[in-house]
């Protein structure tokens, strides 16, 4: 049987920093195909490479067995593909029907007028599609909520543009991220039917569960590599699991101490907010406690209630003392914080390295007129910059020019200015190569040899289990597992994230 | 790294002053005789004192990421304020204080409708402009305060200076600047809120999560800006010894030119007070030069809007190819 795409032998690099390192991917008529890996293994290149967003640096690509160029098969129509991607990015201000044709040929009248009436229908006709009834095409955006615009963006991939052909690969990277169980159940019987029309649809997910539910064929990437391409009915989640995170834990992490301090710094009980149902948990002096779980399983929610940017109820102490979390009095009361987002949330980028060390506590040098001590600063700034041993030529230097590694040691010397009492770190080697990495790992572990606490959110979870004492496991706000991490596999660890049984895990 | 590479930045950061010395030096081979003359720099200076003060205290408010339309109309309605206030037989420091007091709550209105009301800038400065514009005419019945009724030691005082040489004066009004430009230099380099400032403009959210009390400086800025307009006023009213409702309205758009141009002249396009200062000496300089080779005040404005947009359309073009 031909397929309907291949591509192989793709080469893709950012830099020097290869992405993608001879992938392949075969897609056949007829056929729902999973793509599964960790963040960072090149799935959303892959992605946008055959959407056209990226141009790959080589490939071969091969269309119903005849070679082609992939650009130039997009571009002459011959080829046509739906994405859907994962991000709502809708037009709030919008009717549904807008949002759901954005960027097609809107149904005209006089070839100026929009006819509303057939952009209703169409609508009505797409969401149909997937079963939706009670979404009226006029409505604004807006006022739906975050399930049903999801839905609507869905049912985009369902249009039936007049006088265009339909697609023949559609592409859905998370669909289900924010859906109702009902609402998924729609979606899966939908692509069936898609499915039964003869297109290939190319399905990424993290949910173990639904790949196996409702795909015919995984591949898996690992680090830009092919880990893993064969038959679901032949697969178990298990091997799954181990084709992502697979490779030995090949990094290095620093040696644990294990004599754990039996001083409690914080205790977190009954704390519950929107986003976390009754949480319970204690964080000794010196401990470095790590927070797993999926996306929108809580885990930085966790973080940004104790920062003091979330209403929650519940009770929080500190060394003991009864703890009301305050944004602007954190970093004063000797604690720190490293966000998610590097640039958009840690990082002043237009300002110098010294600027983005000192920050929360510039103040705490002005003394007359708020008059700032030039030299002091500068020499407090140096050494902040040498103990995160930072490659750059200085604190004069502006954090821009630094690569993302170094910009990350930066915001460790911000969070190591007054040896805290408590770190949060979220995501803490996100877009970090191999190198600087490593000596992130021993500037957190130096940070709890210190008696700092730190409690980590990592999506890395050889880096949880390398580095952290306990491990807990977050799944819809709630703790699920409390892990020790001496013997606990990476494997494992991920089955407990999404939710596998242990008895699964083990079989 | 070989010199053509170096010279692109270099270019880049001075390329808007290497611009003015062009346009120096144009007005130096026209008029040889009265362009290049220590008497005519100081009249320049003069001409410009009043937009440098404004444009001094709005390079605070644009270095914090915002910025004021609300400037102009706030000079007219302290001009107007203190104006009414003579008439009324109120002292002279008294009128001036009390002027000065309406730009510090005016600046303080906007600050909390920007800053804490979290309505943007250009909405909420937009309305404030309306409002004291309003206010300007409002309090003096539409009519021009002139004659007796300023002090005479008002009007006075801009003519006078310290005299530097037989005949030549360093003025009052660009003391008044220099004194302004001084110590927003000191705020914005030297103290904890110029410094925080800079980091609020630069990234607000990952200052306000670094604990930086991002609305509060904001308002203080703000604050600073509405009595930086309110002297500009009061120097309107000394310079031309009277008082209309609407004789600052022209500054707000020189004022956030003047810092636009000034922002082409640093590495990260940030508002810096050099690159405001040749802001406004450009304005003032091809005033002053055009008119002296008897352009036409229109054909002025038009070549003038010309002169900014080559200016940052230049800065544009040489960031791109970073």
């Amino acid at each position: 049987m031909i397929p309907f795409l291949q591509l192989s032998k793709l080469q893709k690099s950012f830099g020097s920093v290869p992405v993608l390192s001879g992938v392949e991917l075969t897609l056949f008529s007829g056929e729902i195909h999973g793509l599964m890996g960790e963040n960072g293994a090149g799935k959303s290149t892959l992605i946008k490479i055959l959407s056209g967003n990226l141009m790959a640096d080589s490939i071969t690509f091969t269309m119903n067995g005849e070679s082609r160029l992939l650009a130039e098969a997009r571009q002459s129509g011959q080829l046509v593909m739906r994405f859907i991607h994962q991000e709502l990015n809708s037009i709030p201000h919008l009717s549904v029907a807008e949002n759901l044709m954005l960027g097609k040929q809107l149904p005209t009248r006089a070839k100026i007028f929009v006819n509303k009436q057939n952009l209703s229908e169409l609508t009505r006709v797409a969401l149909a599609e997937l079963g939706i009834a009670h979404i009226d095409p006029s409505q604004r955006m807006s006022q739906l909520g975050a399930g049903d615009q999801m839905l609507v963006k869905l049912g985009s991939a369902f249009v039936v543009e007049s006088g265009k052909p339909s697609a023949q690969l559609y592409v859905l990277d998370e669909p289900t991220a924010s859906l109702m169980p009902s609402e998924t159940e729609k979606l899966f019987a939908a692509l069936e039917r898609l499915k039964q029309k003869g297109s290939a649809i190319l399905y990424v997910s993290h949910r173990l569960d639904e790949i196996f539910q409702i795909t015919d064929r995984i591949t898996v990437l690992r680090d830009g590599r092919n880990t893993l391409v064969e038959k679901t009915e032949k697969l178990k989640p298990r091997t799954v699991v181990e084709a992502m995170t697979g490779r030995e834990i090949c990094q290095h992490y620093p040696g644990r101490s294990n004599i754990l301090s039996k001083e409690v710094l914080l205790s977190v009980q009954n704390l519950r907010n929107a986003r976390l149902k009754s949480l319970n948990f204690t964080l000794h002096k010196g401990e470095i406690l790590g927070l797993a779980g999926l996306g929108g399983s809580g885990r930085s929610e966790v973080l940004r209630t104790l920062l003091g940017v979330r209403d929650f109820s519940g009770t929080l102490s500190l060394e003991g003392k009864s703890w009301q979390p305050k944004l602007k009095k954190f970093w004063q009361e000797r604690l720190a914080f490293i966000p998610e987002e590097r640039r958009s949330q840690g990082l002043v980028l237009n300002q110098t390295v010294a600027t983005n060390s000192h920050l929360p506590f510039i103040g705490n040098f002005g003394k007359f007129l708020g008059l700032l001590p030039q030299q002091k600063l500068r020499q407090k700034s140096e050494e902040a910059w040498s103990r995160v041993m930072v490659q750059g030529t200085g604190i004069s230097q502006r954090i821009w020019q630094l690569s993302g590694g170094n910009q990350q040691k930066v915001l460790f010397a911000r969070a190591t200015w007054n040896q805290p009492k408590l770190l949060l770190l979220d995501e803490p080697t996100r877009g970090v190569d191999v190198g600087a990495k490593q000596e992130i790992y021993s500037l957190i572990q130096q940070a709890s040899q210190e008696g700092t606490a730190v409690l980590m959110v990592s999506s890395e979870l050889g880096e949880l289990i390398g580095l952290c004492d306990r491990i807990l496991v977050l799944r819809d706000g709630q703790i699920y597992h409390e892990l020790q991490t001496n013997g606990l596999r990476e494997a494992d660890l991920l089955a407990y994230c999404h939710g596998v049984r242990a008895t699964e895990i083990s079989g | 790294m070989s010199g053509s590479l170096q010279l692109a930045p270099l270019l880049r950061r001075y390329g808007t002053f290497l611009g003015f010395l062009l346009i120096v030096s144009f007005f130096w081979t026209q008029r040889p005789d009265t362009f290049m003359t220590t008497r005519n720099w100081l009249n320049i200076t003069q001409q410009v004192s009043i937009l440098c003060v404004i444009s001094f205290t709005m390079t605070l408010v644009m270095v914090g990421g915002d910025f004021d339309l609300s400037v102009g109309s706030m000079a007219s309605l302290s001009g107007m304020i203190a104006a009414v206030l003579w008439q009324q037989d109120v002292s002279l420091f008294g009128a001036l204080g009390t002027a000065v007091l309406v730009g510090a709550f005016g600046g303080v209105f906007n600050g909390v409708l920007v800053a804490y009301a979290g309505l943007s800038a250009f909405v909420a400065t937009l309305g404030t402009l309306t409002i004291f514009s309003g206010l300007a005419l409002l309090v003096s019945n539409g009519k021009t305060i002139f004659g007796r009724a300023i002090p005479e030691i008002v009007g006075d005082f801009s003519r006078g200076g310290i005299p530097l040489a037989e005949g030549i004066q360093l003025p009052n009004l660009t003391l008044i600047a220099i004194l302004v430009l001084i110590l927003m230099g000191i705020i914005l380099q030297h103290t904890v809120f110029g410094r925080n400032l800079h980091a609020v403009g630069g990234n607000r959210e990952a200052s306000m999560l670094a604990g930086v009390p991002v609305a509060r400086l904001r308002l203080m800025a703000f604050a600073v800006n509405g009595v930086g307009a309110a002297i500009a006023g009061l120097m309107l009213v000394s310079r031309l010894s009277s008082a209309n409702p609407t004789q600052g309205d022209g500054l707000m758009l020189n004022a956030i030119a003047s810092v636009f141009v000034g922002m082409t002249m640093s590495e990260e396009g940030e508002p810096n007070l050099f690159g405001t200062l040749t802001g406004v000496l450009i304005l003032g300089v091809l005033s002053n030069g055009l008119t002296q080779l008897r352009i036409d005040t229109y054909v002025q404005q038009i070549l003038t809007g010309l002169i900014i947009i080559a200016a940052v359309l230049f800065s544009r073009l040489s960031l791109r190819k970073r």
